[in-house]
């Protein structure tokens, strides 16, 4: 960018004397629209965070459970707006030409594009076909992993065994410091129980207990049987 | 290579403020003119260093088909034979023999070469580079510097990646897929790979972005939008596609890579991670890419249709937004590389939207073929090509159909159908296009003009030995060859022996245009300054474009394809004689 | 809104670098060169964009798919840190800003207060997070990939859930460290007076990559963080 030839740039000055200082149109963002917008920034960082512990809060002490995507859907909204007022006037897009706009926005297009089509075809696998779920083991079999004495078993389950057997512990001492450790989080403890407030994988638990219409479907297997 | 223009001289107005000499002068002795080309922020130079870098790729990712292809003569595996060693073994644990790695290594090769260090760059980073300031009217590119960075990166790129796979360890094929790339073994060398495709992925989108913003910034005055030529229109759309995609990739890569170092796990599924996932990443730059291979290829194909038929581009505007229109589709369509291995549901989605971008495509073709109609066709050696690519690129794109449409792509998956669809647009159409544009450019970039007899000719053995090699791979597909096999049943041989045939007649009109192009830049005859007649602005140039490019800030007046009206500069009307006025050349 | 006056002065030897400047030869004016790096830096940002769109499609997939290992992972990460983290580059997106405005307005000793300014946040972005989160999780066990060695873990993707999130992390770090260089470059530079009201190109550059890293973090910290 910076051709600064000694030799050059003094005929280029003289040359264009007339342009050479003046920058048309440059437009100065006022420092109190520059500090206005990181006031509202602040904010709305204390914003996010005071909804994501609200959730918590409300867990907690008066037992409301507040379905996820509640969070995910404000937190994200609000960042939004955190990024378009960054993008907007720190970035000078408002003050721009529509060029650089234009292609912020068709960027965040394609990866709109992106992440959606993919998140359709992981969450999907067996909309159609049943057996396209396919069998995957949870954490991953294994099968692979470059470290001496790990293999056969998910990584963190040999990692809690390695660790159970170098101590000498037992289950129950195990399972005490378990829990210690995962005090703090509060109502996240069992993160499978159905009053979690969370969306799980599969199933929700409970579906395949027995009740009225496993007897008929036991009853049917065995008429098919005999036939 | 270095001409001394001394005949020019009379030509130096003297106008200019700097001493102005064609941009093929030599500075000095050979060690500074060596230095001159090694430094030079010239778009011309750098897009000739790119031309040669190019074709020097496209000769070793050819030699490596050779091999491909002498091996799949016979059905069983020939080349065991004192190949077996160390290096061309299998890993531990695979159930690829010693041939077979050997086999899957050079088609790495092939396909590795010819995608990332050939066709990506190659129309852009070659003839756009010379081209796109000369077409706009500029002095150079937007950031000079940039471009001769994006060259040393492409070859810093292009010696790593080649020297990786020519040791013989990577086999994974180009398309790198988990769970297979990321527990072979051959750490070292996949990592090489890996950082070699990185930097390539740079040098790409530095080009891209240089492009875009001298587009927008340096068009000369009194040209908008649409008086722009269409070569300009697709780099521009191509570069969009650069810049945007080419990141992609890059990460994919980069996750690969902690991958293969740290056992990320978010592609090998015995770590609880995905490798359809990679596939999404992996397709999602490497399907728009493709149509970065074909848009210059494309624009380059109006350039000389226009000029070699002496007629007014049919539907400017519909062919410079189908461009844009095809950049912008093929983001929406990565997933019909993977209808075998996604769910269904995202199948279904993605085979529907693949058929969008058949249309834009067909916009072009037929605009083509009318703007061939009552034109004053010049069959010249790029106007042959031009219409070969009509033809082969047709077919290539006809044969996509049954690949896009879910049901029978299930069939035709990983197929010969496939090797030949994709190298009948690749292949058949960027390739017969670049061919087209070096050709039709050759005069303006070398100031020689190539001897026109040979090159019909080497262009009718090239097209002979293109349909003998690939079209048996149609029937091939169809009768249940699989790609990426080196060995196969008997039934496939007679097609296979065709193929390979045919490739040693391709590689054979390949041999007689180097020699052309020898002997043109040796002792060819000298070019003037607008052989063909063209009307857009690099024929306004000397024969050989000063350093400069222009003499005078050139003012457009007139439309780039206005041939029923407008003398070509540089020529005189018994040259190039103007249709009577009141002729109608349209469609109606 | 104020625009750049301008006041045709002649340009002497013992001017500053930046009255001094004259831009490349195949520019028509200055102004279009600006404007041409602009849309250049702005077209560099679209692929860091794309880049990191990598890392939150990963990040979304294995949400989607594994939300308990997820949800589990986030409890590790304590969000105070997260928080302060985002109001230290908020802060020094602020005075990136400002300390273009200085240098339009030809400020130059205020232009560099908030370039140091901006700098000195940077480092504490870096020093909280490799002080306060990366090395005490990295020493409890909490690693990526096959490093992977705390014992107390409950859910089958923790390792996945570390890989994303260092991976994550990792890159924006690398980008800030980057950033880092880039801004001192521009003190070196700044102090010796190569940027003023008609010359401040690279300054208008690197501000606006510093804003994309700040942007990145802002949509990082609530899905890292905040959303169990």
């Amino acid at each position: 960018m910076a051709h600064a030839n000694p030799a050059h740039s003094a005929a280029a000055a003289h040359e264009d004397a007339h342009d050479h200082d003046h920058a048309h149109g440059h437009v100065i963002v006022p420092w109190y629209i520059l500090l206005g917008v990181l006031l509202v920034l602040l904010f709305l960082t204390g914003l996010t965070v005071a909804q994501s512990q609200f959730e918590i809060y409300a867990a907690e002490v008066w037992g409301w459970q507040i379905p996820t995507w509640v969070n995910i859907v404000l937190a994200m909204f609000i960042a939004t707006i955190k990024g378009s007022l960054v993008a907007l006037y720190f970035m000078q897009l408002r003050y721009d030409k529509g060029v650089n706009a234009m292609l912020f926005l068709f960027t965040i297009f394609a990866v709109w594009l992106f992440l959606m089509f993919t998140m359709i075809d992981l969450n999907g696998r067996s909309t159609i076909t049943q057996w396209r779920g396919g069998e995957i083991v949870e954490g991953g079999s294994g099968v692979g992993v470059n470290r001496e004495g790990f293999g056969g078993a998910p990584i963190f389950v040999t990692v809690r065994e390695n660790y159970i057997a170098e101590k000498g512990l037992t289950q129950d001492e195990y399972d005490k410091k378990l829990a210690a450790k995962h005090e703090k989080h509060g109502y996240h403890d069992n993160p499978n129980s159905k009053d979690q407030s969370r969306v799980r994988t599969g199933l929700p638990p409970g579906l395949f207990d027995d009740g009225p219409w496993t007897e008929t479907a036991k009853s049917e297997a065995k008429d098919e049987a005999d036939h | 290579m270095t001409t001394v223009d001394r005949g020019l001289d009379h030509l130096q107005g003297g106008h200019d403020e700097h001493h102005d000499v064609p941009y093929l002068t030599a500075k000095g002795g050979p060690i500074a003119t060596v230095w001159d080309w090694m430094t030079t922020v010239d778009h011309k130079k750098i897009g000739v260093m790119y031309l040669f870098s190019v074709l020097f790729m496209f000769f070793l990712g050819g030699v490596a088909a050779l091999m491909l292809r002498i091996e799949l003569f016979e059905p069983t595996r020939q080349t065991a034979a004192g190949l077996t060693g160390a290096a061309f073994a299998g890993g531990e644990g695979s159930s690829v023999g010693a041939v077979g790695k050997f086999y899957n290594t050079v088609m790495t090769m092939h396909g590795a070469i010819m995608v990332f260090m050939f066709i990506v760059p190659g129309i852009p980073a070659s003839l756009g580079n010379f081209f796109l300031p000369l077409q706009l009217g500029a002095k150079d590119v937007a950031f000079p510097r940039m471009n001769l960075a994006s060259w040393y990166i492409y070859v810093f790129g292009s010696f790593f990646g080649v020297y990786v796979i020519l040791t013989g360890v990577v086999d994974t094929c180009w398309t790198v897929s988990s769970p297979y790339s990321t527990s072979t073994t051959g750490q070292p060398q996949f990592i090489a790979m890996i950082l070699a495709v990185f930097v390539l992925g740079f040098s790409s989108i530095f080009t891209g972005l240089n492009f875009i913003v001298t587009v927008h910034k340096l068009r000369a005055p009194g040209m908008g939008w649409f008086d722009m030529p269409l070569f300009i229109w697709a780099l521009y759309a191509t570069s969009i596609i650069q810049v945007l995609a080419t990141p992609v990739i890059g990460v994919t890569f980069l996750l690969l890579l902690f991958e293969r170092l740290f056992q990320i796990g978010i592609f090998d599924p015995g770590l609880g991670g995905d490798p359809v996932l990679f596939q999404h990443f992996f397709w999602f730059y490497s399907h728009p890419v493709v149509y970065v291979m074909i848009l210059p290829a494309m624009g380059i194909i109006s350039e000389v249709l226009a000029v070699h038929s002496r007629k007014r581009l049919f539907g400017y505007r519909a062919i410079a937004f189908s461009s844009l229109a095809i950049a912008a589709v093929s983001f929406l369509v990565w997933g019909h590389h993977m209808f075998t291995s996604q769910g269904e549901l995202a199948a279904t989605i993605f085979s529907a939207l693949t058929f969008l971008v058949a249309i834009p495509t067909a916009v072009k073709v037929f605009n083509w073929i009318a703007t061939l109609y009552k034109g004053s066709i010049a069959l010249t050696t790029p106007m042959l090509y031009a219409m070969q690519f009509l033809f082969l690129f047709s077919i290539g794109g006809l044969t996509g159909l049954p690949l896009g449409a879910l049901s029978t792509d299930l069939h035709l998956h990983d197929s010969y159908f496939v090797v030949a669809h994709f190298h009948y647009v690749m292949f058949g159409g960027t390739v017969i296009a670049f061919l087209a544009g070096i050709h039709h450019w050759w005069p303006k970039m070398f100031g020689r003009m190539y001897n026109e007899f040979w090159a019909k000719i080497a262009s009718l053995i090239v097209f002979v030995g293109f349909n003998l090699t690939f079209f048996t791979q149609f029937f091939l597909g169809t009768q249940g060859m699989p790609r990426r096999y080196a060995s196969y049943v008997d039934d496939f041989q007679l097609l296979h022996q065709i193929s390979t045939v045919g490739s040693f007649i391709l590689a054979a009109g390949f041999f007689v245009h180097l020699f052309v192009f020898i002997h043109s830049l040796v002792v060819g005859e000298r070019a003037g300054q607008n052989p063909w007649g063209g009307l857009t602005l690099e024929w306004e140039t000397d024969p050989v474009p000063l350093e400069h490019n222009f003499r005078h800030e050139p003012v457009v007046r007139h439309g780039p394809y206005d041939f029923e009206s407008v003398v070509p500069p540089g020529c005189d009307e018994k040259e190039f004689p103007l249709p009577p006025k009141d002729e109608v050349r349209t469609i109606h | 809104m104020a625009t750049i006056d301008s006041k045709a002065s002649g340009v002497a030897k013992q001017d500053p670098l930046w009255k001094r400047y004259a831009p490349g030869h195949h520019w028509r004016n200055q102004d279009d060169e600006f404007d041409g790096a602009k849309i250049g830096i702005w077209l560099f940002l679209a692929t860091e964009i794309l880049l990191f769109s990598g890392l939150f499609c990963a990040y979304a997939v294995f949400r989607m798919l594994y939300p308990e290992s997820i949800a589990q992972g986030s409890q590790y990460l304590d969000w105070r840190f997260g928080f302060i983290n985002t109001v230290v580059l908020l802060i020094s997106s602020f005075t990136m800003a400002m300390a273009i405005r200085d240098v339009q307005l030809n400020k130059q000793g205020w232009a560099t207060i908030n370039l140091v300014i901006t700098l000195v946040c940077a480092t504490g972005f870096l020093a909280i997070k490799f002080a306060f989160e990366y090395i005490p999780k990295w020493s409890e066990g909490k690693r990526l990939g096959n490093l992977f060695n705390y014992p107390y873990a409950t859910t089958d993707h923790e390792h996945v859930w570390w890989s994303i999130y260092y991976m994550s992390t990792g890159i924006h770090a690398t980008h800030v460290i980057i950033g880092m260089g880039l801004i001192a470059w521009l003190i070196y530079r700044q102090r010796k007076g190569a940027y003023g009201p008609t010359h401040y190109t690279m300054m208008e550059g690197v501000g606006l990559y510093w804003h994309i890293v700040d942007l990145v973090w802002i949509f990082l910290f609530p899905l890292l963080y905040l959303v169990h």
